[in-house]
């Protein structure tokens, strides 16, 4: 079983990009792919609208798989592997989460074994000025957990501010594959699929 | 990222109509409370959207899943609506920097009925926040 995490920022647009990739995952990979989506709300929005769209989705609300459901993940993730058997788990947090700190609640797992693990941070090209003044830190440590950044909504900046985007992350010392992409527009995905199970 | 100024509000409007509205009438009541709660947010103070979500459900079953990251941009939505409907339940997640809960619950509520007022609408308000959820009618004020 691998495990493919997609963290990000709120509102960068992780439902769109796991819906807008998701089948072409299935399809090319033959994988058999389960979702566990954690909202930090009392109500989770982000599992209706997967279930909603026919995937298989494990809903983990009010909280965040970083800190107070981290226990709480593991077991699902348990269950998860041990009911479905899947080829590939792709865990969705809330966007306040700390990628890392998910990637060390996951060396505490026990159960079916994991073969790989890849962290995905999405970025908002759009909100990402707002977003590094106002969170500059966090917004950091997501970047440095990354394996792979995907530099989306790429349609709503222009090539010059995206240029700059890159630069500013790959200047802050990330080592991370970098692509811009549009989850809604679909440009780039098949570079995004490669990137998350190639 | 989960700093001192940041909350998440959790809130389910129910709105009947006395005349059975169209599926584009229900997409931009939907869109247009969600775009509405961003611009009162802001204006009332948050310094940070994070995100501002809702998933809209009509009579069929069918739903709109909509949501809003700036005060400046319009709702994105996704999802089908067909025929039309004298029902909406729409539930509600705000994920925002700067305010505090009962700022962004009365923010919610003001929005709705801005948006719904007039339209031959009833609505109700509930706070998804508390175990046994609380209610209240449109027009009735209350506190938490």
């Amino acid at each position: 079983m691998d495990l493919l995490l997609i963290s990000g920022f709120l509102g960068s647009g992780k439902t769109t990009m796991v819906l807008s990739t998701i089948d072409e995952i299935t399809k090319r990979k033959h994988k058999k792919v389960v979702v566990i989506v954690n909202d930090f709300g009392k109500i989770g929005i982000d599992g209706k609208v997967m279930e909603k769209y026919g995937l298989k989705v494990k809903e983990m609300p009010s909280g965040c798989i970083c800190c107070t459901l981290g226990s709480d993940l593991l077991t699902t993730l348990r269950d998860v592997a041990e009911s479905f058997k899947p080829d590939l788990v792709v865990i969705e947090p809330t966007g306040v989460a700390d990628p890392e700190a998910i990637h060390g609640t996951l060396k505490l797992y026990v159960g079916p074994p994991i073969e790989s693990t890849k962290i995905v941070i999405i970025v908002d090209a759009e909100r990402y000025e707002v977003i590094a003044k106002a969170l500059e830190r966090p917004l950091k440590n997501q970047l440095k957990a990354a394996q792979v950044i995907i530099l989306n909504k790429m349609d709503r900046v222009s090539p010059e501010v995206l240029a700059g985007i890159e630069a500013r992350i790959m200047e802050s010392g990330v080592k991370a594959k970098i692509i811009p992409a549009s989850a809604t527009e679909g440009t780039n995905l098949d570079k995004v699929v490669e990137a998350m199970v190639g | 990222m989960i700093t001192d100024d940041f909350v998440a509000y959790a809130g389910k409007v129910h709105a009947h109509f006395d005349r059975a509205k169209e599926p584009d009438e229900i997409r931009s009541l939907v869109s247009s409370t969600i775009s509405m709660v961003a611009k009162e947010c802001m204006k009332d103070g948050a310094h940070l959207i994070g995100h501002i979500k809702c998933i809209a459900e009509v009579d069929s079953g069918k739903y709109i899943a909509c949501s809003v990251v700036s005060a400046e941009n319009d709702a994105m939505c996704r999802g089908e609506l067909d025929g039309s409907s004298k029902n909406l339940n729409l539930i509600l997640n705000v994920l925002i920097y700067g305010l505090d809960k009962p700022k962004v619950e009365a923010i919610v509520v003001r929005s709705a009925k801005s948006v719904f007022h007039g339209k031959s609408t009833h609505v109700k308000f509930e706070n998804l926040e508390f175990e046994g959820h609380e209610h209240c009618e449109d027009g009735h004020e209350h506190d938490h």
